[in-house]
């Protein structure tokens, strides 16, 4: 193999995943690295196709779009929510009420760099919290607490407090400042890069030494970050698009789904009860589906389910 | 058991994650500190006319008698007030603030997700008057636009970034309504209340006249702000014919602040330009000495960038 036959194929190792990965994941890997590049490339593009960061952007300088954690949190300090940030809101909602949690595995530029991370699959025999379970008590509680002790230090403080230190926006913000640099002084951007960098390295480092240390598969995102906490607990109720359970009779109870599960879903009890999979922390990655031999799930919501 | 579970692996693995942790919280340091924007010790933002190491201007003015001695500094005196020094403000660079961009509510940092959208604005007019804030500033702050480079990038008033904000912190208003801070003149560092005729500041100012008035007696042509008009863009900054500039941008409580007790002489901005009318009009040989010792001030100490002064006596 010649070094840039050999470069191409780590490339596509990259893009696909070891073990390997099915079409979900590269859609997904596609649609993040086309968003943050999308927001990095916005100042020499001009804002054409979208500017702002995942905080707060506009789509083809018309369509606003607002995080609505970042909603929650300003109203919060102010009272007051403007026109516009209601609408931005609004459509946001809009989207993830048929998406359900989408954002974390689909759009977030995190979920890209903490897969590179983390263990392909997890084992019966792991730790806790990395192996399959159901969560409930205190598990489903510390996204509640995180979510309400933002909230209440936003209004302390009278400021946006998560949004403030967010690396989910901050990485968005970050690259496109590293573009930004050729366009402004440097000296003046260098505080900025550095503080965006220490958020997602923080995020990255906390996600690290969960998994590798304590077994947690996905602190942050369980845990911490209360962006997609608080669409699962909305959004995943009712959104049509969630993995569904197609033909519970083909499954042979290989639990090859549970363990590819990012956040360590226990997908056999939904299987066996023949309900879709409704939990808090499913964010639609379809990981899944795709390593189904026997095609008992599927994502998509015109799938006919088969009668037992 | 449970203290049989504490092995060494777990007492090791725990230890290096507190370690890592702390190494990487002092960022997160949530004792967000409250500090007031922009206010200063009073007479930080000052400087004498000292002339301690300049034998031959020593001898001049001490042969003149304007010459007092205040900290163990050898400083010239100001003619209007015996027994104060000559102070100036100091050029731009030292005397500089975060104003925030135009239309800000009062609840700026409340509304502001920093979204950096009026940056992204900004920057796409081939502008940078706007920039963000890093965690060198200040981390209650972080991400959130300032307009402090009004030397080289002075806010136009085009409005964009208010256009694009989303929560509000930034009302779209009229250029007129913006309020970002307020100019304020030095009379000792200014052409104008010195040689009789510049009107630069006023030239470039979007509002002209609105904003500036002028004040005409035999010494010539002397330029005042009205405080109530004036948004604060800081386009008259980079057109002043100082270097380092006599007018400055400040925020409107440290406009207060200093008007009030102007230049820690105990008297009031406007007592203080009133004081130099009433000498100009009293007292010629005084106001004589005031404008010669500010003159060389300005052409000696500071500097002047005389293509910049527009002059309408030809």
């Amino acid at each position: 193999m010649s070094p840039k036959r050999r470069f191409a194929r780590r490339l596509w190792l990259l893009l696909r995943g070891i073990p390997p990965r099915g079409r979900f994941t590269l859609v997904r890997r596609i649609l993040q690295l086309t968003i943050l590049i999308l927001f990095t490339i916005q100042l020499p593009l001009a804002g054409l196709i979208i500017e702002g960061s995942l905080a707060s952007a506009r789509i083809l300088r018309t369509i606003p779009l607002m995080d609505l954690f970042a909603w929650l949190e300003q109203t919060l300090a102010t009272w007051s929510p403007s026109f516009e940030s209601i609408t931005a809101v609004l459509v946001v909602v809009g989207v993830y009420s048929v998406l359900g949690r989408f954002f974390c595995g689909w759009v977030c530029p995190m979920d890209i760099i903490f897969s590179l991370f983390e263990r392909k699959l997890s084992s019966p025999r792991a730790a806790r919290l990395t192996r399959p379970h159901v969560s409930r008590g205190w598990e489903k509680r510390i996204p509640l607490v995180f979510i309400v002790v933002y909230l209440v230090l936003s209004l302390i403080l009278g400021q946006p407090f998560f949004t403030t230190i967010s690396p989910v926006a901050g990485t968005t913000k970050l690259t496109a400042t590293l573009v930004g640099i050729l366009y402004n002084i440097p000296g003046a951007t260098i505080g900025l890069v550095l503080a965006w960098t220490t958020t997602t390295l923080f995020a990255v480092a906390l996600n690290i030494v969960a998994e590798h240390i304590f077994g947690i598969k996905r602190f942050w995102c369980r845990f911490v970050c209360p962006i997609g906490a608080i669409y699962g607990f909305t959004m995943n109720k009712y959104s049509p698009l969630r993995v569904r359970v197609v033909a519970a009779e083909r499954c042979r109870g290989c639990n090859i789904c549970s363990l590819a599960c990012p956040v360590s879903i226990d997908l056999l009890s939904y299987i066996n009860a023949g309900r879709d999979v409704r939990d808090y922390r499913c964010f639609n990655c379809g990981r899944c589906v795709e390593v189904c031999p026997y095609k008992v799930l599927s994502l998509n919501p015109l799938t006919k389910k088969t009668k037992t | 058991m449970a203290s049989s579970r504490l092995t060494r692996r777990r007492f090791l693995q725990t230890m290096a994650t507190v370690v890592g942790v702390s190494l990487v919280t002092p960022v997160f340091n949530i004792s967000f500190p409250i500090r007031a924007d922009g206010t200063s010790a009073e007479g930080d933002y000052y400087e004498d006319f000292t002339i301690q190491s300049d034998e031959e201007r020593l001898a001049y003015y001490e042969a003149l008698g304007y010459v007092i001695e205040e900290n163990g500094r050898k400083c010239v005196v100001n003619p209007l007030l015996p027994g104060q020094c000559m102070k100036y403000t100091k050029p731009y660079e030292k005397d500089r603030f975060m104003l925030l961009p135009p239309g800000a509510t009062r609840d700026f940092y409340a509304r502001c997700i920093r979204c950096g959208l009026c940056y992204y604005a900004c920057t796409y007019m081939g502008y940078h008057a706007i920039r963000l804030l890093g965690v060198v500033n200040d981390l209650r702050r972080l991400g959130t636009p300032v307009v402090d480079d009004i030397m080289n990038y002075p806010c136009t008033l085009c409005m964009e970034c208010t256009k694009v904000c989303p929560t509000g912190a930034l009302e779209e208003v009229k250029p007129q309504e913006v309020r970002m801070g307020v100019a304020l003149i030095d009379p000792d560092l200014c052409w104008a209340w010195n040689s009789g005729d510049c009107k630069s500041c006023a030239k470039a100012c979007p509002f002209g006249s609105e904003v500036f008035e002028f004040t005409y007696n035999e010494w010539g042509v002397h330029t005042r702000v009205r405080p109530e008009k004036c948004t604060g863009c800081g386009l008259c900054v980079p057109a002043c014919p100082i270097v380092g500039s006599a007018i400055h941008v400040l925020p409107i409580e440290e406009y207060e602040r200093r008007t009030r007790n102007y230049k820690g002489l105990g008297i009031s901005y406007d007592e203080y330009l009133q004081l130099i009318l009433n000498t100009e009009r009293s007292d010629p040989y005084k106001a004589t000495w005031r404008t010669a010792i500010n003159t060389d001030f300005i052409m000696n100490r500071r500097g002047i960038i005389e293509e910049k002064i527009v002059t309408e006596l030809k």
